[in-house]
């Protein structure tokens, strides 16, 4: 929510008006706001008028130190020619310094630029279908009913080759089309582990060979080529929460847990039990938001041979997302897988 | 085998847990002011879900033998059944009960023992 009143006039330009007891918080989220907004459209600048009618520059560029993050980092540099404003624009440069510090963790989110390109390239000439929609319907298509990668490959080179006129864009393998989606933020870290489960090789451990605590490889050889003894695949969960939102039909379904709480006292969802109340009670800051996500975990482990290889299990890890509709919490497509742990008895 | 070290497996997952609680990320809501709010998104995890056993390997604490349960712990009442040749967990419920209720009197029913 805008605290502050942005005016956006005919070419484009955004007029805000600030008064000297502005909500110094508030301002730079709106500037945020507006300087992503202006990102998106390739504007770099920013025209702010004082409550004298003076104009105050605001120049909002993106930080030098990360250049490539699309979604969040911006500095409004202010060069300013209202006297009564010197103050107050200081601090807000010092609250801008801190801001910019704090956004410099890593980023779990996809390419946006990336998508930007891929996803506006269509077909073949004049096709009304993108280049990147088609290659995601046809693999959702494919992987929903469990077709095997051979039929995928086969299929795709003959829609390319034969039926779809030429030159076109579809990939020509699965190979291609999955790697296309992979940079799209569609994919999973691979994290290789201790046999017996003592550490990953990851972080400090990224270049050991052995495990430090009992000694064993982190490969096995087979033959000429070394194959990694455990392995741990991670699904981020970041990224998946950024689409849904940046979905329009999800992104309203994401706050229904707000706006559909029984009044009667009667429990038809969570957010009406005892749990969900202590945390709004105790933590305002976080219950104030309604966007906020309230997620649960649910766990165990399986067998996916079934009764052939009975010492083997395996324990994926998925989160439930309570915000949705009870109808939607526990849908397939709504639940979210976090980690595949296989492991042999 | 998971066995004790399911904390090991969940350290990429509550890295990004702990970033959104503590830290958030910044997201774009599509569905207000035409997509273009951006909002600081938190999340918390509210509850684990799974069985007994899954339960002692995510919490790492003892689900079998002679203190199996997660709340008496120490003081988990337990005997050597012959019949079924097993353990068997039981009278110690009885102390949840009113301190007036009819069952802590009753010790035909529990082996003859009451619990007052």
């Amino acid at each position: 929510m805008l605290a502050t009143t942005w005016n956006r006039s005919r070419n484009g330009d955004f007029q805000v008006e600030v008064d000297v007891d502005v909500d110094i918080d508030g301002f730079i989220h709106d500037a945020f706001t507006i300087g992503d907004m202006l990102h998106d459209e390739g504007r770099r600048e920013l025209d702010i008028i004082g409550t004298n009618g003076e104009p105050m520059v605001h120049t909002i560029q993106e930080h030098p130190q990360s250049l490539g993050n699309a979604n969040n980092d911006f500095v409004a540099r202010v060069g300013n020619e209202g006297s009564n404003h010197e103050s107050e624009v200081e601090e807000l440069e010092e609250d801008m310094g801190i801001m910019v510090e704090a956004s410099e963790e890593p980023q779990f989110g996809p390419d946006h630029s990336m998508f930007d390109e891929a996803s506006r390239v269509p077909l073949y000439e004049r096709a009304a279908l993108f280049g990147l929609a088609a290659t995601l319907l046809i693999l959702n298509c494919c992987h929903t009913h469990g077709t095997s990668n051979a039929f995928i490959n086969e299929m795709l080179y003959l829609l390319k080759m034969s039926i779809l006129p030429q030159p076109n864009t579809l990939p020509s393998n699965e190979y291609e089309a999955s790697n296309t989606l992979k940079k799209l933020g569609f994919s999973y870290n691979v994290i290789h582990a201790c046999p017996k489960g003592h550490m990953l090789f990851r972080g400090q451990y990224e270049n050991d060979q052995n495990c430090p605590q009992c000694g064993l490889a982190q490969y096995k050889v087979v033959g000429k080529s070394f194959v990694p003894q455990k392995v741990l695949r991670h699904f981020p969960i970041i990224p998946r929460l950024k689409r849904m939102y940046n979905t329009l039909g999800q992104a309203s379904l994401m706050t229904w847990h707000v706006n559909n709480r029984s009044g009667d006292g009667m429990v038809r969802h969570v957010t009406n039990s005892k749990q969900w109340r202590f945390i709004d009670e105790k933590w305002l800051d976080f219950a104030s938001e309604p966007h906020n996500i309230h997620l649960g975990l649910a766990t165990d482990g399986i067998n996916p041979f079934v009764e052939k290889h009975s010492t083997w299990s395996t324990w994926p890890v998925t989160f439930l997302n309570y915000n949705l509709p009870p109808w939607l919490t526990t849908e397939k497509h709504f639940l979210m897988l976090s980690l595949i742990i296989h492991g042999e008895e | 085998m998971i066995g004790d070290n399911m904390d090991t497996y969940l350290q990429p997952l509550l890295e990004e847990l702990q970033l959104l609680w503590h830290e958030g990320v910044w997201v774009r809501d599509a569905a207000n002011y035409n997509g273009t709010f951006h909002f600081k998104l938190k999340a918390i995890l509210m509850w684990c879900i799974h069985d007994f056993p899954a339960f002692g390997i995510m919490v790492g604490c003892v689900t079998k033998g002679y203190h199996a349960c997660q709340i008496c712990d120490p003081q988990t009442s337990f005997r050597q059944s012959n019949v079924l040749s097993k353990h068997v967990y039981y009278n110690q419920h009885r102390q949840w009960l009113p301190l007036d209720h009819p069952f802590r009197e009753n010790s035909v029913a529990f082996d003859g023992i009451c619990k007052t």
